[in-house]
């Protein structure tokens, strides 16, 4: 299989490879029954974490695009040709789409616009076509620039600059105030910058108008809705102002999440609403989806429900998810992308996988009965020295360095990937 | 520090007490000068300052009974009985040490006076205590006010609790300590910590608590089993917002179904229409029978203004953007101002016919001729509301400082309509009248556009 990852493209890697193996199997060029290579032989030829090639075979195989054989591997399975065409035109119709608006916009008549295709189309046929390139910034869905926001004394956001890729499932981590919501709120343009630029869609976001607006789902994390509405009245009024609403979408979130259409909403529990006010963010398929503590008042079964919610919603990698959350387990499984705040400031930005390369946990035993007081690790966040044991946390270190120093202490070594959470404490801590 | 004393920090920690601390100052003030003047009227003050005494004391212990927490303390079910007894009877005592000046033909006489003074102040006390604990809604308390405030004076009480204090000492005493051993009892019984503990209770202090408040009425709609909403007025709107597309009106559309859907398909009275009608009757009444006191029917309405929402700081995110907002804020705002005016003419209407059929009364040998509203003056809502709607939007997140801002403005012009046209009638002329309405809704309109497009939407 041949790959191209961009790693600086802004498209997270796990959605790049999944776009590549499709392509590669709609285009024939992976055939019926072709192993897949291992997870472990993917990542160390492309120089990824092994959790990122996983993720994609999982989604793939979750389209039916390839199978697994139990202690064998990944086949490419029986695709069947409605099937190939549908991935076809969904990977044709974002940009089809995008060119005709062009077009339009540019007073092409539809035989204009299909003549020039088709001379675009003989010009690159023969080229061998690469697939990806640069980012764009029609990709950038937002952008800070040295924004800050004061309220009185505390100092809110402190000069952020970051963007956020189209497809980018981006998880805002960070203590207590530590400015998540008031970042969130920035880019909605509820919050007006005191210092810096916010541009969503491309558009300053205290100038959003409706139809950036109606790009955009958000759930806030008061869940404050109107509270005397029916929840019939209240999906019926918001979607009022939605004209892709999707009604099918919500009558089966209404049926999963078990909400009494006419119950009141002040009679919903806190869970309950923040289940509806979930509905009527994602009810009319928004673009961008920002959800501020989305699950911090529902169950563990709600919550099971919201996760499966996240993962369809981010199937076909055209929308856009910034979710900020305390319970990290949950959103380690949906984000490609971090954002560790703390005090206003920006700590971390980078992708989840870099994340994870980057800070290694491991436990050295040594084999000759004791460990020397001076270890030879470098970049050492974190020793605890118990006899014969020690349990590290090391950051921009390689497992290959890892294991050939643990060799030269005649020691046994075991390296695992850290946690969210565990990666989360270190970066916050870390002085 | 114990318990009780931790419960006697209320008294000065709590901003909206200070309110209160002016209210009694004053009232302090009133009984001293009317004392000094010989004149009776001190002891209806001394039963409303002690009243509202009570019924502060009986909030307060009632906001903390309410606490969770409260209840778990050790031996705080003692706290209330002991805290209102603390507070009353000293509140009563300085009350009664004023009384030693009241005219008296010797010293004991005088002494005699100071503790039926005292009796009669916490029987008042307790009576405010007890209707507070009783009744959840204050207009209770404030029906005690009223009367005491209007009726009061007509039925001449001043003289009538004159003479029962200081005529009928050694029955007015055996009725503060009865009233006081009940209240013993009373406050003093089991399961008073079991009753209030966690429940939603709004007491005057609350009404500056904007977010209790909002919990408040979340609570009462959870109780409210009844569609408040007809089926043809939301039809009606959702119709035009979805037909509306993408331009400006849907989202005013949007805003009127969210402000007045409610109170157009007027579902919570229409069960009780009849009991509406005679109560707006007798208002009517009351008001055109207290002559040109009767005209503050134009300025009522802005306390209800001062509490409503332009939704300006909604969260919920529908497409609508700061634009948006503005546009629909400010139609409400006109909507609500026409709507109310419109009522109030009618109110005025209904006077004029009311005062050809209306006879005069006679009550204490005072007369008391029924009055139409003055229609004149129903240009006030149309400039008293837009001021009132920019004072919600500057204030929107300091309900103390929105209602004293009304306040002082609310008492010029009261002073300004009420007292003076007492001797002579204040006529504006068009232009005055054109430029007040011009101003206030100047002032309004800029306002409203600096906070859309300039400021923070986060409630």
């Amino acid at each position: 299989m041949l790959f191209e990852i961009d790693h600086h493209s802004g498209v997270p890697i796990y959605q790049q490879v999944i776009r590549q193996i499709r392509e590669q199997i709609v285009t024939g060029s992976l055939k019926e029954g072709e192993q897949l290579e291992t997870v472990r032989d993917l990542s160390a030829r492309l120089k990824v974490n092994p959790m990122t090639i996983s993720k994609a075979y999982s989604f793939l195989e979750a389209e039916g695009l390839v199978e697994r054989k139990r202690g064998v591997g990944l086949f490419v399975a029986n695709v069947k040709e409605e099937h190939k065409e549908q991935v076809k035109d969904q990977m044709l119709d974002s940009i089809i789409n995008k060119a005709a608006v062009t077009a339009i916009q540019l007073g092409l008549s539809e035989q204009e616009a299909v003549e020039f295709f088709k001379k675009q189309y003989r010009q690159y046929d023969s080229e061998k076509i690469k697939v990806g390139g640069k980012m764009n910034n029609e990709n950038l869905i937002v952008q800070m620039r040295n924004l800050s926001k004061r309220f009185g004394k505390i100092q809110a956001l402190d000069k952020i600059s970051l963007n956020i890729s189209r497809g980018q499932i981006s998880g805002l981590l960070g203590a207590n105030g530590a400015g998540k919501s008031t970042l969130l709120r920035h880019i909605i343009g509820l919050y007006l910058a005191d210092e810096g630029q916010c541009l969503t869609f491309g558009t300053d976001a205290g100038k959003l108008s409706p139809k950036e607006l109606g790009k955009i789902g958000y759930v806030h994390q008061e869940g404050e809705l109107l509270a005397w509405m029916t929840v019939e009245q209240l999906i019926c009024y918001v979607s009022a102002y939605y004209n892709n609403w999707n009604k099918q979408l919500e009558e089966k979130y209404i049926a999963d999440f078990g909400i009494s259409i006419k119950s009141r909403v002040a009679t919903l529990s806190p869970g309950q609403r923040q289940q509806l006010a979930i509905l009527l963010a994602i009810g009319f398929e928004p673009e961008l989806l920002i959800l501020d503590e989305p699950a911090s008042a529902l169950d563990p079964i709600a919550r099971s429900q919201f996760l499966d919610l996240l993962l369809q919603l981010i199937q076909d990698g055209k929308r856009t998810i910034i979710i900020s959350s305390h319970i990290l387990s949950d959103v380690e499984k949906v984000i490609d992308h971090t954002l560790i705040m703390r005090e206003g400031k920006i700590l971390r930005d980078c992708s989840f996988d870099d994340l994870r390369e980057e800070y290694l946990r491991f436990t050295l035993t040594s084999l000759n009965g004791f460990l020397p007081n001076q270890l030879p690790f470098k970049n050492v966040i974190t020793c605890e020295r118990n006899g014969n044991k020690a349990a590290i946390i090391v950051h921009n270190s390689t497992e290959g360095q890892l294991q050939a120093e643990a060799k030269g202490l005649n020691c046994e070594i075991q390296i695992r990937t850290m946690t969210l959470e565990e990666i989360y404490k270190v970066v916050v801590t870390q002085k | 520090m114990t318990i009780l004393q931790a419960n006697f920090k209320h008294l000065y920690q709590r901003r909206i007490f200070w309110l209160k601390l002016l209210l009694f100052g004053f009232l302090t003030f009133l009984i001293i000068i009317m004392i000094a003047k010989g004149r009776a009227a001190c002891f209806p003050i001394l039963i409303i300052w002690m009243f509202v005494f009570g019924a502060a004391a009986a909030a307060m212990q009632i906001d903390v009974l309410t606490k969770p927490f409260s209840y778990c303390l050790p031996r705080h079910s003692e706290i209330p009985r002991k805290f209102l007894f603390c507070a009353g009877l000293a509140a009563s005592f300085l009350l009664s040490i004023i009384f030693l000046r009241y005219p008296a033909p010797d010293f004991a006489g005088r002494i005699l006076t100071c503790v039926s003074v005292f009796s009669v102040g916490i029987i008042f006390y307790w009576f405010g205590a007890w209707i507070v604990f009783r009744f959840p809604s204050w207009t209770y308390s404030m029906a005690f006010l009223a009367w005491a405030f209007v009726v009061g004076p007509i039925l001449n009480v001043h003289i009538i609790l004159a003479h029962i204090i200081t005529h009928n000492h050694f029955a007015v005493i055996a009725s503060g300590v009865l009233v006081s051993l009940w209240a013993w009892i009373h406050w003093g019984r089991e399961g008073l910590a079991r009753q209030y503990c966690g429940k939603m209770w709004m007491g005057t202090f609350d009404m500056w608590d904007r977010e209790k408040l909002h919990k408040y009425q979340e609570v009462r709609l959870a109780e409210n089993k009844k569609d408040l909403v007809s089926p043809k007025i939301e039809t009606f709107f959702i119709s035009r917002i979805s037909d509306a597309g993408e331009n400006l009106s849907r989202y005013i559309w949007g805003g009127l179904y969210k402000s007045m859907a409610v109170m157009l398909s007027c579902r919570s009275c229409r069960n009780s229409w009849i009991g509406v009608l005679i109560g707006i009757l007798l208002m009517l009444l009351f008001l055109g029978y207290i002559s040109v006191g009767g005209n503050i029917i134009f300025i009522l309405p802005v306390f209800t203004i001062l509490q409503a929402s332009l939704h300006v700081h909604s969260p919920l995110l529908i497409s609508g953007g700061r634009r948006e907002r503005f546009w629909t804020a400010l139609a409400l705002g006109t909507a609500a101002t026409l709507l109310i005016t419109a009522f109030l003419i009618l109110m005025v209407l209904v006077t004029l016919c009311l005062e050809q059929i209306m006879p005069a009364l006679t009550l204490n040998g005072r007369n008391f001729n029924f009055k139409a509203f003055d229609i004149s003056l129903s240009f006030i809502p149309l400039f008293m509301i837009p001021v009132a709607f920019t004072l919600g939007l500057i204030f929107h997140k300091n309900s103390m400082m929105k209602i004293i801002t009304m306040m002082i403005l609310f008492q010029l012009i009261f002073i300004f309509l009420v007292i003076k046209p007492a001797n002579k009638r204040i006529v504006f002329s068009g232009a005055q009248i054109i430029a007040l309405l011009l101003c206030g809704w100047a002032i309004f309109v800029s306002v409203l556009r600096y906070i859309c497009m300039k400021c923070s939407l986060v409630k």
